[in-house]
């Protein structure tokens, strides 16, 4: 039971890292200079191809 | 590089667990789209269907993914593979294990990375961690936790590649399965169109025969009748002797386009719609001392700098968001500011051992948490006719891998409302979403997580830090940025394998026995059992954790605890055997406790390959150790020449046994990167804290083994037939260390407490 509950407090530790913070921050001070291409207003990902597979082994 | 055993007695344990292994119940149902037959493993009732076929469904043809596996209309199957690919090989290996079952033809086995979805969690890998006793459970009960840890699994975005874990859980338990099921699925729905019975009819390479009416047919011919077919969760498992492709050093799937150049990590990541000359770029700073914030910044000089377009202070860290990488780590570099004073009392790499040492004196004889209690070690102490004591230190090491930090990200209002994209390398892909999602204050829903092949991780890519600080960035912006770390950044402002000090107090008897075993040191992770010499027969232990404060952050380095333990528990061995007067690995082999039939057999096969009893010249000396994690136990000798002064490492041999191992090379490779990985940190690895910051920043004092520095591996697979089987990406480290200090003990008499090891011959 030790080796139960120190595995369920290991995986609790992992996960609590791994998933950050949850509040929400908004800049402290922001300057902005310029404007990125036009470009950057393109399409959607969601538009995207899904990934290629991977080749085949041989 | 010695061959595999595939003897018997593993082939009997392995099929008298096959039974075991096939009566899980995760498997869903056969879904049919578009003449791809689809086989749900992990899907259940009320699994998001439709969110799935936008997702993967892309090849020509393919109209609905659904699975872990489809068979296409040109007959070729595609393994939609959960977990991450960072150089390990798991893509291929778990493919292997799938096509396998399937008798698929290898030529025409696709692999595809699995979208970040919740249909994709690695709930047995999650199983093994949290409660590897349920992993071969009696069948009344199965049922019971394989539906609790999917419904874990699912809370917990266990969708994550860490353990040593991708073949030993999900491929053991879910890829092997999913294969089989498809097969019988095939096999019946050719039976019924044939007028056969389905037990005359075979399968190989991805064709269904019957030999008796001369017919034969592509998989593809079959697969819109076989996804009407009963699903069985249950199939029948292959016995080992019937194996095509597990256990053979198969080609793995991901060289040709890393070889080609044409693969993509998540650095490369290139936003659909947006021109690469186009994409902003945002560079950070994160303040010096960990737990502090900025408090206010100059940014005159960024301000005119070339292609900057914003400068933030986002409080826990400073942004320059340019046209360029270049161009925004330009400007940021210009930048002042202030940060906010620590709390924290360590200031430097004495303060941290300081604190260690604190704290184990505060514990006293018998203070701290007891780690492991056996007998009466203090008593035994007392009484015991040797007595030795020693205390043992490690540094805080760095990730360091070789891929940059980095996390491209989109935050932007859509007619469904506010949507974000995410671009990076991660090992833990559902838990990117959650951490962007908090940090955005959105709904896991509307994040899409885009993870592509990571290049290297060992534990850093299962943090998230980088993920929220580049969602923050981009929704500021309120247009896509690529945000790139420095390795400086990485170096100095991470998480850490922590820093430790292990103290211990030995008892021999007049024979030489170890009778008294008494440890404490300060910090514990995981494994639990890491600090636990469980494998010695040792008749009073006591082992315990005294807590004490730890400056930098924690996070999982490759092997974890067992990267410390192994060289603390296994010096202190080597130490017993020197003062008893054995040969320390015969010292070892006497010493063995219950149950250690394979840590008997991988010290007696390292003996056999190092020609451990042969005199060594002057000079020259050999270094052994033993460590079982992950599953598996491994035992390494190390060849060293003292004779110009320092170390030089001539020859490791390793012997390994992981119960069965799927595919040779790929053990083989990621034993040699583990050895490799454990010697840097013992030859080098420190990372030291100066007025409250990490002091190194780049390889320059940061410094990796280099290839004239290597020694020659070999390694020796023993395949013992052990279930569960164990891992491979990380029980190749923890032994290295000690073996190299138990080496230079052995070639010069110098005993090597402390690592790193380079330094103390500078």
């Amino acid at each position: 039971m030790r080796k139960f509950t120190a595995s369920m407090a290991a995986l609790g530790t992992l996960l609590i890292a791994a998933c950050g913070g949850s509040e929400v921050q908004e800049p402290v001070e922001q300057i902005i200079i310029a404007e990125p291409g036009e470009a950057a207003s393109a399409a959607a990902p969601e538009q995207a191809a899904p990934p290629e597979p991977e080749q085949p082994a041989e | 590089m010695s061959e595999q055993d595939t003897g018997t007695a593993a082939a009997k344990k392995e099929r008298s667990t096959a039974a075991k292994w096939s009566r899980r119940g995760f498997i869903g149902a056969g879904v049919l789209a578009g003449g791809a037959l689809l086989i749900g493993v992990g899907v259940r009732p009320g699994n998001p269907v439709g969110k799935l076929k936008a997702t993967v469904a892309g090849g020509a043809g393919e109209e609905l993914v659904n699975s872990w596996v489809k068979i296409g209309a040109d007959n070729i199957v595609t393994a939609i593979i959960p977990h991450c690919e960072m150089g390990q090989g798991a893509h291929s290996v778990l493919a292997q294990m799938l096509a396998d079952e399937l008798d698929a033809d290898w030529a025409k086995v696709e692999v595809m990375q699995a979208p970040a979805d919740g249909s994709y969690i690695v709930s047995d890998t999650a199983r093994m961690f949290v409660a590897p006793f349920t992993m071969n459970a009696a069948d009344w009960i199965e049922p019971t936790w394989d539906g609790l840890f999917t419904q874990i699994g699912r809370l917990a975005d266990a969708m994550i590649t860490g353990g040593s874990s991708s073949i030993r859980t999900t491929g053991q338990y879910q890829m092997r399965i999913a294969g089989a099921a498809a097969r019988k699925m095939l096999i019946g729905a050719a039976a019924d169109e044939w007028g056969v019975p389905a037990s005359e009819i075979t399968t190989r390479d991805s064709t269904l025969i019957h030999s008796g009416s001369g017919k034969s047919a592509p998989y593809s011919d079959f697969a819109a009748a076989a996804a009407e077919q009963p699903m069985d969760s249950s199939p029948a498992l292959k016995d080992p002797k019937d194996y095509r492709l597990m256990g053979k050093s198969k080609r793995r799937t991901d060289i040709p386009a890393k070889v080609m150049g044409k693969a993509d990590f998540g650095i490369d990541a290139n936003i659909p719609g947006v021109e690469l000359a186009d994409l902003s770029y945002a560079a950070v700073r994160r303040p010096p001392v960990p737990g502090t914030e900025v408090t206010s910044m100059d940014a005159e000089a960024a301000k005119g700098m070339p292609g900057v377009q914003q400068i933030l202070n986002m409080g826990s860290f400073i942004a320059v968001v340019a046209d360029g990488y270049w161009n925004a780590q330009q400007a940021l570099n210009t930048i002042t500011a202030e940060y906010s004073a620590s709390e924290s009392p360590i200031k430097t790499t004495a303060d941290q051992f300081a604190a260690f040492r604190d704290a184990i004196d505060s514990a006293g004889d018998d203070g701290g948490e007891q780690a492991a209690s056996k007998g009466d070690a203090a008593s035994a102490f007392a009484d015991a006719a040797t007595k030795l004591e020693a205390e043992y230190s490690a540094p805080f090491l760095a990730h360091a891998p070789m891929e940059p930090v980095n996390c491209t990200a989109w935050v932007r209002d859509t007619d469904d409302g506010a949507k974000c994209d995410i671009w990076t390398s991660t090992q833990v892909p559902l838990m990117a979403r959650s951490a962007a999602a908090g940090a955005l204050g959105m709904d896991d829903e509307d994040i899409t997580v885009h993870h592509p092949f990571l290049g290297g991780a060992f534990g850093r890519r299962l943090e998230n830090d980088y993920v929220t600080m580049a969602v923050r960035v981009a929704k500021a912006t309120g247009y896509p940025i690529k945000m790139i770390w420095s390795r400086e950044e990485d170096t100095q402002k991470a998480l850490y394998r922590p820093a430790d000090v292990s103290r211990f107090k030995g008892g021999l008897d007049a024979g030489g026995k170890l009778i008294a075993y008494n440890n404490i040191f300060t910090q514990r992770h995981d494994p639990a059992e890491a600090s636990v010499p469980g494998i010695y027969d040792i008749a009073n232990t006591s082992v315990r954790v005294a807590e004490a404060p730890l400056h930098l952050p924690f996070s999982a380095w490759r092997s974890v605890d067992h990267s410390q333990q192994g060289f603390f528990i296994e010096s202190f061995i080597d130490e017993a055997a020197i003062a008893a007067g054995a040969d320390p690995l015969e010292y070892r082999l006497n010493m063995l406790g219950a149950n250690t039939a394979r840590h008997k057999g991988v010290l007696e096969k390292v003996a056999e390959m190092s020609n451990w009893s042969a005199p060594r010249g002057e000079g020259i000396g050999l270094g052994v150790a033993i460590v079982e994690s992950f599953g598996t136990v491994g035992a390494e000798v190390i060849e060293v020449d003292m004779t110009s002064g320092g170390p030089k490492m001539l020859n490791v041999w390793a012997a390994m046994d992981a119960g069965y191992v799927m595919n040779p090379d790929g053990f083989r490779n990621q034993i040699e990167g583990g050895i490799v990985f454990g010697l840097t940190a013992a030859m080098y690895g420190e990372i030291e804290l100066e007025d409250g910051a990490v002091k190194q920043s780049n390889f320059h004092d940061y410094q990796m083994l280099r290839m004239d520095e290597t020694p020659a591996i070999e390694v020796a697979i023993i395949n013992s037939g052990t279930v569960p089987i164990g891992g491979a990406g990380e029980p190749g480290t923890p032994p290295a260390a000690p073996a190299l200090a138990n080496a230079i003990f052995a070639a010069s008499g110098k005993r090597l407490r402390e690592m790193p090891f380079a330094k103390q011959f500078a």
